[in-house]
Protein backbone atom coordinates (compact mmCIF):
# COMPACT_ATOMS: atom_id res chain seq x y z
CA UNK A 1 0.00 0.00 0.00
CA UNK A 2 1.10 3.77 -0.78
CA UNK A 3 2.40 5.60 2.45
CA UNK A 4 -0.58 8.17 2.56
CA UNK A 5 1.87 10.85 3.86
CA UNK A 6 3.87 11.19 0.68
CA UNK A 7 2.39 13.23 -1.46
CA UNK A 8 -0.34 15.05 0.52
CA UNK A 9 0.10 16.95 4.08
CA UNK A 10 -1.47 14.71 6.48
CA UNK A 11 -1.60 17.28 9.47
CA UNK A 12 -1.58 14.96 12.14
CA UNK A 13 0.31 11.33 11.74
CA UNK A 14 -2.79 9.12 10.93
CA UNK A 15 -3.21 6.21 8.60
CA UNK A 16 -6.29 4.90 6.61
CA UNK A 17 -8.55 2.44 8.61
CA UNK A 18 -7.70 -1.49 8.05
CA UNK A 19 -4.03 -0.40 7.62
CA UNK A 20 -2.98 -3.09 10.06
CA UNK A 21 -4.92 -5.80 8.05
CA UNK A 22 -2.46 -4.74 5.05
CA UNK A 23 1.00 -5.46 6.94
CA UNK A 24 2.02 -8.89 7.28
CA UNK A 25 2.36 -9.43 11.21
CA UNK A 26 3.76 -12.68 10.82
CA UNK A 27 7.35 -10.89 12.00
CA UNK A 28 6.33 -10.50 15.02
CA UNK A 29 5.12 -13.61 16.05
CA UNK A 30 7.46 -16.76 17.34
CA UNK A 31 4.84 -19.05 18.34
CA UNK A 32 1.02 -19.49 17.23
CA UNK A 33 -1.78 -21.20 18.96
CA UNK A 34 -3.24 -24.56 17.13
CA UNK A 35 -6.62 -26.10 18.05
CA UNK A 36 -6.98 -29.89 18.83
CA UNK A 37 -10.58 -29.94 17.85
CA UNK A 38 -11.11 -33.45 19.18
CA UNK A 39 -10.24 -32.08 22.92
CA UNK A 40 -12.09 -29.22 22.78
CA UNK A 41 -15.35 -28.41 24.62
CA UNK A 42 -16.22 -24.77 23.21
CA UNK A 43 -16.04 -23.73 26.67
CA UNK A 44 -15.41 -19.90 25.57
CA UNK A 45 -12.14 -19.71 27.82
CA UNK A 46 -9.85 -18.92 25.16
CA UNK A 47 -12.28 -16.68 23.72
CA UNK A 48 -12.94 -14.35 27.28
CA UNK A 49 -8.49 -14.34 27.50
CA UNK A 50 -7.29 -13.25 24.46
CA UNK A 51 -6.08 -10.13 24.32
CA UNK A 52 -6.67 -9.13 21.17
CA UNK A 53 -9.79 -11.16 19.94
CA UNK A 54 -8.43 -13.50 17.44
CA UNK A 55 -10.15 -16.76 18.63
CA UNK A 56 -12.96 -17.55 15.63
CA UNK A 57 -15.89 -19.51 17.11
CA UNK A 58 -17.46 -21.28 14.27
CA UNK A 59 -18.35 -24.72 14.08
CA UNK A 60 -14.50 -25.77 14.96
CA UNK A 61 -12.79 -23.03 17.35
CA UNK A 62 -9.65 -22.23 14.74
CA UNK A 63 -7.72 -18.42 15.44
CA UNK A 64 -7.53 -15.35 12.81
CA UNK A 65 -3.15 -15.50 12.75
CA UNK A 66 -3.52 -11.68 10.59
CA UNK A 67 -3.86 -10.17 14.32
CA UNK A 68 -2.60 -13.05 16.87
CA UNK A 69 0.61 -12.05 18.13
CA UNK A 70 1.55 -15.62 19.75
CA UNK A 71 1.27 -14.60 23.22
CA UNK A 72 -0.22 -17.95 24.56
CA UNK A 73 -2.85 -17.10 26.91
CA UNK A 74 -5.35 -19.10 25.14
CA UNK A 75 -2.93 -22.16 25.44
CA UNK A 76 -2.44 -21.26 29.04
CA UNK A 77 -6.09 -20.50 29.81
CA UNK A 78 -7.63 -23.78 28.12
CA UNK A 79 -8.67 -26.16 31.07
CA UNK A 80 -8.77 -29.02 28.45
CA UNK A 81 -4.92 -28.51 26.73
CA UNK A 82 -6.70 -28.09 23.28
CA UNK A 83 -4.38 -25.42 22.65
CA UNK A 84 -0.61 -26.29 21.55
CA UNK A 85 1.73 -23.54 20.77
CA UNK A 86 4.05 -24.36 17.99
CA UNK A 87 7.06 -22.97 16.73
CA UNK A 88 6.53 -20.60 13.42
CA UNK A 89 9.57 -22.66 11.63
CA UNK A 90 7.97 -25.76 12.56
CA UNK A 91 3.77 -25.21 11.23
CA UNK B 1 -25.36 43.34 22.64
CA UNK B 2 -25.60 43.55 26.34
CA UNK B 3 -23.79 45.11 28.90
CA UNK B 4 -23.26 42.24 32.02
CA UNK B 5 -21.15 42.86 35.44
CA UNK B 6 -19.70 39.90 35.24
CA UNK B 7 -16.27 38.19 36.88
CA UNK B 8 -13.51 36.72 34.28
CA UNK B 9 -14.33 32.90 35.00
CA UNK B 10 -17.98 34.10 34.03
CA UNK B 11 -17.42 35.97 30.97
CA UNK B 12 -15.38 32.84 30.15
CA UNK B 13 -18.18 30.63 30.90
CA UNK B 14 -20.23 32.80 28.11
CA UNK B 15 -18.25 33.03 25.88
CA UNK B 16 -18.07 29.03 25.91
CA UNK B 17 -22.37 28.99 25.58
CA UNK B 18 -21.89 31.79 22.31
CA UNK B 19 -19.30 28.94 21.17
CA UNK B 20 -21.89 26.64 21.76
CA UNK B 21 -19.23 24.17 22.60
CA UNK B 22 -20.45 20.64 22.28
CA UNK B 23 -18.45 18.63 25.00
CA UNK B 24 -16.59 19.98 27.86
CA UNK B 25 -14.40 18.05 30.33
CA UNK B 26 -12.82 19.33 33.16
CA UNK B 27 -11.50 19.26 36.67
CA UNK B 28 -12.07 21.80 39.42
CA UNK B 29 -8.94 23.95 40.67
CA UNK B 30 -8.90 27.07 41.91
CA UNK B 31 -9.25 29.63 40.43
CA UNK B 32 -10.49 27.94 37.50
CA UNK B 33 -13.51 26.58 39.30
CA UNK B 34 -16.57 28.86 38.50
CA UNK B 35 -15.93 28.70 34.78
CA UNK B 36 -16.66 24.51 34.44
CA UNK B 37 -19.12 25.19 37.93
CA UNK B 38 -20.90 27.87 35.62
CA UNK B 39 -20.64 25.54 32.58
CA UNK B 40 -21.92 22.82 34.42
CA UNK B 41 -24.81 24.28 35.83
CA UNK B 42 -25.97 24.99 32.33
CA UNK B 43 -25.86 21.71 31.12
CA UNK B 44 -27.37 20.14 34.07
CA UNK B 45 -30.57 22.80 33.07
CA UNK B 46 -30.77 22.29 29.43
CA UNK B 47 -29.75 25.90 28.50
CA UNK B 48 -26.73 24.50 26.85
CA UNK B 49 -26.81 21.39 24.64
CA UNK B 50 -23.55 19.95 25.55
CA UNK B 51 -21.80 16.74 27.05
CA UNK B 52 -20.17 17.74 30.47
CA UNK B 53 -17.71 14.62 31.35
CA UNK B 54 -17.02 15.03 34.77
CA UNK B 55 -13.45 13.41 34.15
CA UNK B 56 -10.99 12.28 37.75
CA UNK B 57 -8.00 14.50 36.23
CA UNK B 58 -6.49 17.04 34.15
CA UNK B 59 -4.58 14.58 32.20
CA UNK B 60 -8.00 13.02 31.87
CA UNK B 61 -9.56 16.30 30.97
CA UNK B 62 -7.64 17.42 28.26
CA UNK B 63 -7.46 13.52 26.72
CA UNK B 64 -11.41 13.56 26.93
CA UNK B 65 -11.63 17.02 24.89
CA UNK B 66 -8.74 15.82 22.66
CA UNK B 67 -10.92 13.01 21.71
CA UNK B 68 -14.10 14.91 21.40
CA UNK B 69 -12.11 16.88 19.36
CA UNK B 70 -11.22 14.01 16.70
CA UNK B 71 -15.00 13.50 16.13
CA UNK B 72 -15.53 16.81 15.08
CA UNK B 73 -17.32 18.57 17.86
CA UNK B 74 -15.87 21.38 19.43
CA UNK B 75 -14.52 20.89 22.88
CA UNK B 76 -13.45 22.90 25.57
CA UNK B 77 -11.48 22.28 28.89
CA UNK B 78 -10.03 24.74 31.63
CA UNK B 79 -7.60 24.29 34.30
CA UNK B 80 -4.51 26.16 36.44
CA UNK B 81 -1.55 25.93 37.64
CA UNK B 82 -0.54 22.30 38.98
CA UNK B 83 -3.51 21.04 36.86
CA UNK B 84 -1.99 22.32 33.73
CA UNK B 85 1.57 20.92 34.40
CA UNK B 86 -0.49 17.60 34.96
CA UNK B 87 -1.90 18.18 31.09
CA UNK B 88 1.42 19.32 30.21
CA UNK B 89 1.87 15.81 28.44
CA UNK B 90 -1.44 15.79 26.72
CA UNK B 91 -1.46 19.52 25.30
CA UNK B 92 1.53 17.81 22.81
CA UNK B 93 -0.81 15.55 21.75
CA UNK B 94 -3.66 18.06 21.11
CA UNK B 95 -0.82 20.00 18.95
CA UNK B 96 0.13 17.08 17.62
CA UNK B 97 -3.04 15.76 16.33
CA UNK B 98 -4.29 19.08 15.43
CA UNK B 99 -7.01 18.97 17.77
CA UNK B 100 -8.28 22.06 17.64
CA UNK B 101 -9.47 22.10 22.02
CA UNK B 102 -9.58 25.62 23.31
CA UNK B 103 -8.48 25.72 26.66
CA UNK B 104 -8.57 28.43 29.64
CA UNK B 105 -5.88 28.78 32.03
CA UNK B 106 -6.66 31.00 35.21
CA UNK B 107 -2.80 31.53 36.07
CA UNK B 108 -2.25 30.71 39.12
CA UNK B 109 1.14 30.12 40.58
CA UNK B 110 3.09 26.72 41.47
CA UNK B 111 3.54 24.91 44.34
CA UNK B 112 6.01 24.43 46.72
CA UNK B 113 5.28 26.40 48.33
CA UNK B 114 1.79 26.15 47.71
CA UNK B 115 -0.28 29.32 46.70
CA UNK B 116 -3.35 30.13 44.74
CA UNK B 117 -2.34 33.56 43.74
CA UNK B 118 -1.65 34.57 40.33
CA UNK B 119 1.82 34.63 38.44
CA UNK B 120 2.89 32.89 34.78
CA UNK B 121 4.58 30.19 36.37
CA UNK B 122 2.16 27.52 35.02
CA UNK B 123 1.21 28.73 31.33
CA UNK B 124 4.65 30.24 30.13
CA UNK B 125 6.52 27.19 30.59
CA UNK B 126 3.73 25.38 28.40
CA UNK B 127 4.68 27.57 25.78
CA UNK B 128 6.63 25.14 23.57
CA UNK B 129 3.90 22.65 23.62
CA UNK B 130 2.33 23.64 20.18
CA UNK B 131 -0.72 25.73 21.65
CA UNK B 132 -1.41 29.02 20.71
CA UNK B 133 -0.91 31.40 23.64
CA UNK B 134 -3.14 34.68 24.47
CA UNK B 135 -3.07 36.52 27.72
CA UNK B 136 -6.07 39.03 28.18
CA UNK B 137 -5.53 42.11 30.10
CA UNK B 138 -9.34 42.30 31.43
CA UNK B 139 -12.09 40.71 31.66
CA UNK B 140 -13.70 41.59 28.07
CA UNK B 141 -10.77 40.20 26.42
CA UNK B 142 -11.01 37.23 28.05
CA UNK B 143 -14.36 36.79 26.31
CA UNK B 144 -13.44 37.87 23.03
CA UNK B 145 -10.29 36.20 22.90
CA UNK B 146 -12.24 32.60 23.67
CA UNK B 147 -14.60 33.25 20.49
CA UNK B 148 -11.70 34.51 18.69
CA UNK B 149 -9.18 30.97 19.93
CA UNK B 150 -12.08 28.97 17.88
CA UNK B 151 -12.78 30.70 15.08
CA UNK B 152 -8.14 31.06 14.25
CA UNK B 153 -8.01 27.27 15.97
CA UNK B 154 -10.08 25.14 13.76
CA UNK B 155 -9.29 27.71 10.75
CA UNK B 156 -7.88 24.88 8.17
CA UNK B 157 -4.59 26.96 7.84
CA UNK B 158 -4.06 26.60 11.47
CA UNK B 159 -5.55 23.76 13.10
CA UNK B 160 -3.48 24.12 16.28
CA UNK B 161 -5.23 24.17 20.16
CA UNK B 162 -5.27 27.47 21.83
CA UNK B 163 -4.74 28.38 25.35
CA UNK B 164 -6.35 31.62 26.72
CA UNK B 165 -4.96 33.08 29.93
CA UNK B 166 -5.93 35.64 32.55
CA UNK B 167 -4.75 36.13 35.91
CA UNK B 168 -6.41 34.15 38.34
CA UNK B 169 -8.43 36.11 41.19
CA UNK B 170 -7.01 39.57 39.27
CA UNK B 171 -9.79 39.01 36.65
CA UNK B 172 -10.98 35.75 36.97
CA UNK B 173 -12.35 36.83 40.37
CA UNK B 174 -12.99 40.59 39.77
CA UNK B 175 -16.15 41.65 38.27
CA UNK B 176 -16.40 43.99 35.35
CA UNK B 177 -18.60 45.34 32.91
CA UNK B 178 -18.52 42.95 29.92
CA UNK B 179 -20.16 43.50 26.85
CA UNK B 180 -21.97 40.09 25.73
CA UNK B 181 -22.26 39.93 21.84
CA UNK B 182 -25.54 38.70 20.98
CA UNK B 183 -25.46 34.73 19.90
CA UNK B 184 -27.18 35.45 16.46
CA UNK B 185 -23.48 37.62 15.13
CA UNK B 186 -21.82 34.75 16.92
CA UNK B 187 -23.20 32.30 15.02
CA UNK B 188 -22.15 33.91 11.83
CA UNK B 189 -18.58 34.33 13.22
CA UNK B 190 -18.46 30.74 14.66
CA UNK B 191 -20.05 28.11 11.74
CA UNK B 192 -19.82 24.58 13.22
CA UNK B 193 -18.05 22.94 10.31
CA UNK B 194 -14.83 20.93 10.72
CA UNK B 195 -11.91 21.12 8.39
CA UNK B 196 -9.72 18.65 9.61
CA UNK B 197 -9.22 14.27 9.47
CA UNK B 198 -11.55 13.19 12.00
CA UNK B 199 -13.01 10.15 13.68
CA UNK B 200 -15.74 8.79 11.27
CA UNK B 201 -17.27 5.53 10.99
CA UNK B 202 -18.01 5.76 7.29
CA UNK B 203 -14.09 6.69 6.57
CA UNK B 204 -12.41 5.10 8.64
CA UNK B 205 -8.68 6.20 10.19
CA UNK B 206 -5.72 5.32 12.46
CA UNK B 207 -4.63 8.31 14.38
CA UNK B 208 -1.92 9.04 16.57
CA UNK B 209 0.58 6.27 14.67
CA UNK B 210 4.12 6.46 14.73
CA UNK B 211 6.35 8.34 12.80
CA UNK B 212 9.70 7.74 12.00
CA UNK B 213 12.59 10.02 11.46
CA UNK B 214 11.94 10.14 7.78
CA UNK B 215 8.59 11.93 8.35
CA UNK B 216 8.57 13.72 11.95
CA UNK B 217 10.54 16.28 11.08
CA UNK B 218 8.20 17.86 8.10
CA UNK B 219 5.21 16.69 10.61
CA UNK B 220 6.54 19.74 13.49
CA UNK B 221 7.28 21.98 10.44
CA UNK B 222 4.29 22.19 9.30
CA UNK B 223 2.65 22.91 13.02
CA UNK B 224 5.57 25.43 13.36
CA UNK B 225 4.59 27.48 9.70
CA UNK B 226 0.48 26.73 10.85
CA UNK B 227 1.49 28.44 14.21
CA UNK B 228 3.25 31.27 11.81
CA UNK B 229 -0.30 31.22 9.65
CA UNK B 230 -2.11 32.00 12.72
CA UNK B 231 -0.65 35.75 13.29
CA UNK B 232 -2.48 36.12 9.72
CA UNK B 233 -5.42 34.17 10.45
CA UNK B 234 -6.22 35.89 13.91
CA UNK B 235 -5.86 39.75 12.24
CA UNK B 236 -8.44 38.37 9.81
CA UNK B 237 -10.62 37.21 11.84
CA UNK B 238 -10.46 40.35 13.66
CA UNK B 239 -12.00 42.39 10.85
CA UNK B 240 -14.76 39.68 10.74
CA UNK B 241 -14.80 40.01 14.48
CA UNK B 242 -15.22 43.90 14.20
CA UNK B 243 -17.90 43.89 11.61
CA UNK B 244 -20.42 41.84 13.84
CA UNK B 245 -19.22 42.97 17.60
CA UNK B 246 -17.70 46.06 16.90
CA UNK B 247 -14.56 45.90 18.88
CA UNK B 248 -11.12 44.76 17.58
CA UNK B 249 -7.74 43.38 19.25
CA UNK B 250 -4.22 43.44 18.21
CA UNK B 251 -1.90 40.83 18.26
CA UNK B 252 0.27 43.33 20.18
CA UNK B 253 -1.56 46.70 22.01
CA UNK B 254 0.68 49.51 22.25
CA UNK B 255 0.03 52.84 24.57
CA UNK B 256 1.64 56.20 23.53
CA UNK B 257 4.46 54.41 21.63
CA UNK B 258 4.04 56.45 18.47
CA UNK B 259 7.31 58.90 20.38
CA UNK B 260 8.19 57.06 23.36
CA UNK B 261 11.95 56.67 24.01
CA UNK B 262 11.43 54.09 27.35
CA UNK B 263 8.84 51.07 26.89
CA UNK B 264 7.52 48.32 29.25
CA UNK B 265 6.79 44.97 27.36
CA UNK B 266 4.89 42.42 29.58
CA UNK B 267 1.12 40.87 29.41
CA UNK B 268 -1.18 39.97 31.43
CA UNK B 269 -3.40 42.34 34.06
CA UNK B 270 -0.41 43.91 35.41
CA UNK B 271 -0.50 46.14 31.69
CA UNK B 272 -3.34 48.02 32.91
CA UNK B 273 -1.28 49.33 35.73
CA UNK B 274 1.56 50.45 33.52
CA UNK B 275 -0.94 52.50 31.64
CA UNK B 276 -1.57 54.83 34.33
CA UNK B 277 2.02 54.70 35.25
CA UNK B 278 2.52 56.04 31.60
CA UNK B 279 0.00 58.44 31.95
CA UNK B 280 1.36 59.64 35.27
CA UNK B 281 4.98 59.94 33.72
CA UNK B 282 3.48 61.55 30.10
CA UNK B 283 2.52 64.41 32.77
CA UNK B 284 5.87 65.14 34.26
CA UNK B 285 7.51 65.28 30.60
CA UNK B 286 8.94 61.84 30.39
CA UNK B 287 8.35 60.15 27.06
CA UNK B 288 7.24 56.74 28.09
CA UNK B 289 5.31 53.88 26.26
CA UNK B 290 3.85 50.59 27.01
CA UNK B 291 3.49 47.26 24.89
CA UNK B 292 0.97 44.45 26.09
CA UNK B 293 1.02 41.21 24.26
CA UNK B 294 -1.86 39.31 23.64
CA UNK B 295 -0.79 36.75 21.29
CA UNK B 296 2.22 35.33 23.15
CA UNK B 297 2.48 32.65 20.47
CA UNK B 298 2.56 33.33 18.20
CA UNK B 299 4.48 35.87 18.94
CA UNK B 300 4.84 39.45 16.44
CA UNK B 301 8.07 39.43 16.25
CA UNK B 302 8.52 41.52 13.60
CA UNK B 303 5.99 44.04 14.83
CA UNK B 304 7.66 43.79 18.06
CA UNK B 305 10.96 44.21 16.55
CA UNK B 306 10.03 47.89 14.65
CA UNK B 307 8.06 49.14 17.49
CA UNK B 308 10.57 48.90 19.80
CA UNK B 309 13.66 49.47 17.96
CA UNK B 310 12.67 53.13 18.19
CA UNK B 311 13.17 53.17 21.88
CA UNK B 312 16.25 54.26 23.77
CA UNK B 313 15.87 51.66 26.47
CA UNK B 314 13.16 48.72 26.63
CA UNK B 315 11.64 47.12 29.99
CA UNK B 316 10.62 43.85 30.14
CA UNK B 317 8.03 42.45 32.80
CA UNK B 318 8.21 39.24 33.82
CA UNK B 319 5.48 37.70 36.41
CA UNK B 320 7.66 34.69 36.07
CA UNK B 321 10.78 33.16 36.61
CA UNK B 322 13.43 30.95 34.19
CA UNK B 323 15.60 29.90 36.89
CA UNK B 324 19.29 30.34 36.40
CA UNK B 325 18.57 33.01 32.82
CA UNK B 326 16.10 35.74 33.87
CA UNK B 327 12.45 35.90 32.83
CA UNK B 328 10.56 34.00 30.22
CA UNK B 329 8.96 37.11 28.35
CA UNK B 330 12.54 38.64 28.17
CA UNK B 331 14.51 35.63 26.16
CA UNK B 332 11.67 36.08 23.87
CA UNK B 333 11.74 39.95 23.59
CA UNK B 334 15.29 39.96 23.42
CA UNK B 335 14.99 37.90 20.28
CA UNK B 336 13.13 40.42 18.53
CA UNK B 337 15.65 42.63 18.94
CA UNK B 338 18.55 40.81 17.74
CA UNK B 339 20.35 41.69 14.49
CA UNK B 340 19.38 45.21 14.41
CA UNK B 341 21.92 47.94 14.68
CA UNK B 342 20.22 50.12 17.29
CA UNK B 343 21.91 49.98 20.21
CA UNK B 344 19.10 49.21 22.62
CA UNK B 345 19.75 49.18 26.64
CA UNK B 346 17.41 46.28 28.13
CA UNK B 347 16.52 45.67 31.79
CA UNK B 348 14.52 42.68 32.49
CA UNK B 349 11.89 43.49 35.85
CA UNK B 350 10.79 39.95 37.79
CA UNK B 351 7.47 41.16 39.67
CA UNK B 352 4.19 40.17 40.92
CA UNK B 353 5.62 36.55 41.83
CA UNK B 354 3.07 34.52 43.63
CA UNK B 355 0.43 36.69 43.93
CA UNK B 356 2.10 40.23 45.50
CA UNK B 357 0.45 43.02 44.56
CA UNK B 358 2.32 45.34 41.26
CA UNK B 359 1.18 48.80 42.15
CA UNK B 360 1.76 51.91 40.84
CA UNK B 361 5.14 52.81 42.58
CA UNK B 362 6.24 49.60 41.86
CA UNK B 363 5.99 50.16 37.77
CA UNK B 364 7.33 54.04 38.65
CA UNK B 365 10.52 52.45 39.73
CA UNK B 366 10.56 50.00 36.76
CA UNK B 367 10.57 52.91 34.70
CA UNK B 368 12.52 55.56 36.95
CA UNK B 369 15.23 52.40 36.62
CA UNK B 370 15.20 52.37 33.05
CA UNK B 371 15.08 55.57 32.25
CA UNK B 372 18.37 56.26 35.00
CA UNK B 373 20.22 53.30 33.36
CA UNK B 374 20.55 52.16 36.62
CA UNK B 375 23.17 49.53 36.72
CA UNK B 376 22.72 46.16 39.58
CA UNK B 377 24.99 44.11 41.38
CA UNK B 378 25.80 41.06 38.81
CA UNK B 379 23.42 41.43 36.16
CA UNK B 380 20.38 42.94 33.76
CA UNK B 381 17.85 41.24 36.50
CA UNK B 382 15.73 43.61 38.40
CA UNK B 383 13.16 42.65 41.74
CA UNK B 384 10.90 46.20 42.13
CA UNK B 385 8.27 44.52 43.76
CA UNK B 386 10.66 42.83 46.50
CA UNK B 387 10.53 42.97 50.57
CA UNK B 388 13.54 44.30 50.74
CA UNK B 389 13.86 43.62 54.53
CA UNK B 390 12.90 40.16 54.63
CA UNK B 391 15.34 39.51 51.59
CA UNK B 392 18.57 41.46 53.76
CA UNK B 393 17.42 39.29 56.72
CA UNK B 394 17.47 36.28 54.74
CA UNK B 395 21.15 37.80 52.89
CA UNK B 396 22.64 37.53 56.33
CA UNK B 397 21.47 34.14 57.69
CA UNK B 398 22.95 32.30 54.63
Amino acid sequence: MKHPWNDKSPLSAWYPGGYSEMKDPKVSRTIRPVFDNSKCIKCNMCYIYCPDGCIIRDDKYSVNYIYCRGCGVCAKECPRGAISMIREDKV
Amino acid sequence: MSIRYITGCNAAAEAVRLAKVEVIAAYPITPQTHIVQSISNDVFNGKLPAEFVAVEGEHSAMSAAVGASMTGARAFTASSSQGLAYMHEVLFYAAGLRAPVVMAVANRSMASPVSIFVDHQDSLPQRETGFLQYYAENCQDILDLILLAYKVGEDKRVLLPVMVCFDGFYLSHVSEPVDVPDADSINRFLPKDPKYPYLDVQNPKLFNVMAFPEHYEELSRDRYVSMAEAAKVFDEANIEFEKLVGRKHNRIETYMMEDAEYALVGLGSIMGTTRVVVDLLRESGQKVGMVSIKSYRPLPVLELSEILAKCKGVGVLDRDVAFGTGGIVYQDISRCLINRKENICMRNFILGIGGRDVTIPVIRKCFLALIENKETENCDVYWPGENASLWSAWKENR
